[in-house]
């Protein structure tokens, strides 16, 4: 039995989801799916996605809206590649350098991995994806289960919105609304200051206002 | 009813009450006083043993119109009949008991001002008069009265006063004061001057609600009744934590009191001035202008909603200070502004959230075959984009017929449509927008809320590709 590696961050995030009534809903695992490394829509797997897909083979959460769908990745589907392919068009980017592993349920905004920034460890980075007709990128954490500790951070913050509380109109939003959960993850940015996500960004505005706003946090 | 039998010193006198009973709540609808009176009489003071008590028992939770009549004795009033009608609900009927019943001292107080305003009326000596009023109310507030008609017969040059006359129409207004929304009351009133008495003598003969005429159809008249009617009873009654429990906090409920309200209660005057674009859109009232608003709530802050919200239900159920109409003006002038303000990234979030689940919601045949393999519904995209929502300011961004769910794969490529507008979008005019939006339509809508199939790849780019051609013609011939 391969020992599993720990999740801290995305651990965090299922008592989080338990202590405020998030619903957790999860897929069975498949029996065989692709290890760390092993090639997922044309790039290799980051390990804590490894991780996480041996435990479950999918995951929705959910409060008044949804808040995260994981991706079906088990032995009949790979999500990940559906997700990614269906937006892939050649070397365009985002989607040329990136895997998306999880979206805002049945929105167009993506979570995804970029294989290519991964770390010494294999870590990949995360980013945002807005896939709507404004299309742009922020990054968001510097490895995927620190990416779920951000995110559990931000449900936090959610449940007390006077928005979210009223009329589930929130008034916070994940991530542009807390640029200071996200420096809190001190190599995202360092990774960010040092233009690591530059060949992955579009030069709009959106990415500007962005590292002005984590790096000043 | 005790208060009107008290206008009567008189024996043989019938009195008809009509009420709408539900729930337990009544609402007088009218009061009569029949023909007849046989001179004072002393048993005048008793009212009908038992009746307060054993009303709520006959009236039990059903629901209709009750008219019962009380008929004074020698020995005291006597019931006489109680029946059940068969008349429709009146708009101004309250359907939900409430807990704190009787008059406040403000009430008091009006119908008191209001009935002496009216007292001044003289009676020729020795003659005979008549007259017709009709009071204004909205909820439990009197808000005004004008004098309909008045006859008299005999020498006018002298006229008689009638101090009791105060007294007889506060007692003849004051149960009218328990009803829901804008209505007038009419009065009618007779006076009599014996040549022997220092005083006129009147009466009130009549007193009945009638109904304002209402712009709308009649189900949503009757949906706005219903909320407002349970917005009086909480703010009054509740706290502010129970007002959100009960679900009335949500845009939802926020739009549709407030459109409705503003159908038929009025209160455009209150920020026409300062909105002069924003009020007309609000005033068409009905549902389309419900599903506007609920749209454009999306990019109001929570804290300001929640100061509108209190602004405004204080506006219809109590009126406001005049430091409170300003801070009210301050903030339709700010929604104004938002008017053709560029929405920001949040706004374009929640509605996009919304967008989703109003489809879905209507369409849910649909949210069970446009799933894609990852587990996500097909996104809905928005005919005229978000991004260009700012030039069609009258428009419902989020209404269902600018919505349609697309795959992601269909998506993606009618967003490069966009983009490729993208340059010109800030110089371009709205039916420029529209042009691009039709250029979409025509070459993409045989993919719109239906299940993607791989096999037309080939169509879907060959669509790609003749609707660029035409947006980069359409930016060919831009200034």
């Amino acid at each position: 039995m391969v020992s599993e590696m720990p999740l801290p961050g995305f651990e965090r995030l299922l008592d989080v989801c338990r202590k405020h009534d998030f619903s957790v809903e999860s897929l069975l695992p498949g029996r065989s799916i692709p290890g760390a490394g092993e090639l997922v829509a044309g790039h290799p797997l980051d390990p804590v996605l490894a991780a996480l897909y041996k435990r479950m083979g999918g995951l929705r959460i959910a409060g008044t809206d949804g808040e995260f769908l994981l991706h079906r990745l088990d032995d009949q589907v790979d999500g990940l590649a559906v997700a990614t392919n269906s937006r892939r068009r050649g070397t365009q980017e985002p989607f040329h350098s990136s895997v998306a592993f999880g979206c805002i349920p049945d929105l167009a905004y993506y979570y995804a991995v970029v294989p290519g920034l991964a770390d010494e460890r294999g870590l990949q980075p995360v980013i945002y994806i807005n896939a709507y007709e404004e299309r742009y990128v922020l990054p968001v954490a510097s490895d995927v289960d620190r990416f779920f500790d951000t995110l559990s951070h931000y449900l936090e913050i959610l449940v007390v919105d006077e928005g979210y509380r009223r009329d589930g109109m929130r008034g916070v939003d994940f991530p542009t609304g807390v640029p200071e959960l996200i420096a809190r993850d001190r190599r995202l940015v360092e990774m960010l200051v040092t233009g690591r996500f530059d060949f992955i960004m579009n030069p709009g505005n959106e990415y500007q206002d962005w590292l002005a706003r984590v790096t000043s946090a | 009813m005790r208060g009107v039998a008290s206008l009567v010193d008189e024996a043989e006198v019938e009195l008809t009450f009509r009420f709408w009973a539900q729930d337990g709540a009544l609402t007088l609808l009218s009061w009569k006083r029949g023909p007849g009176g046989t001179g004072r009489s002393e048993g005048m003071d008793s009212w009908v043993p038992g009746l307060d008590a054993s009303l709520p028992l006959y009236v039990g939770t059903r629901m209709g119109e009750v008219v019962l009549t009380v008929r004074g004795e020698r020995q005291g009033w006597r019931l006489n009949s109680f029946t059940w009608g068969d008349g429709a609900r009146p708009l101004e009927a309250k359907t939900l008991p409430v807990r704190r019943t009787g008059m406040s001292a403000e009430t008091l107080a009006q119908a008191h001002a209001m009935a002496s305003q009216l007292s001044h009326v003289r009676v020729p000596e020795g003659g005979r008069a008549a007259l017709l009023v009709d009071v204004r109310l909205d909820d439990d507030r009197l808000l005004g009265a004008e004098t309909v008609r008045y006859e008299s017969q005999g020498d006018s040059s002298i006229g008689v006063p009638s101090p009791s006359l105060t007294v007889s129409i506060t007692q003849a207004l004051l149960p009218f004061t328990q009803g829901i929304g804008p209505r007038t009351v009419r009065l009618r009133l007779e006076a009599e001057h014996r040549r022997a008495d220092g005083h006129a003598r009147w009466r009130v003969m009549e007193a009945e609600t009638l109904r304002p005429e209402l712009p709308g159809s009649p189900s949503l008249i009757a949906e706005h009744y219903a909320l407002y009617e349970r917005i009086l009873r909480e703010w009054r009654e509740e706290t502010a934590a129970t007002f959100q429990q009960a679900g009335m906090a949500s845009a939802e409920f926020l739009a549709t009191w407030f459109i409705g309200s503003l159908a038929l209660r009025g209160g455009l005057a209150l920020f026409e001035a300062v909105a002069p674009r924003l009020a007309p859109i609000l005033a068409r009232g009905g549902s389309e202008a419900v599903a506007w608003f609920r749209s454009f709530l999306a990019r109001i802050r929570p804290k300001e909603r929640e100061t509108f919200q209190r602004l405004w239900t204080k506006a219809q159920t109590q009126g406001l200070s005049a430091a409170e109409k300003t801070q009210l003006r301050k903030l339709l002038a700010r929604f104004e502004e938002l008017l053709d303000t560029k929405l920001d990234e949040e706004a374009r979030k929640l509605l996009r959230r919304q967008a989703n689940t109003d489809f879905y919601k209507l369409r849910p045949e649909l949210a069970k075959t446009l799933v894609d393999a990852a587990g996500s519904k097909y996104p809905v995209h928005h005919r005229i984009p978000l991004e260009h929502a700012h030039r069609f300011p009258e428009m419902n961004i989020n209404g269902s017929a600018n919505l349609n769910a697309l795959h992601s794969t269909v998506h993606e490529r009618v967003n490069n449509v966009w983009t490729a507008f993208r340059p010109a979008s800030s110089k371009a005019s709205g039916g420029e927008v529209r042009q691009v939006a039709d250029i979409v339509d025509r070459h993409f809508q045989r993919w719109y809320d239906t299940v993607y199939e791989q096999a037309s790849e080939t169509a879907l780019e060959q669509a790609e590709k003749a609707a660029l051609r035409e947006v980069r013609m359409l930016l060919a011939r831009l200034p």
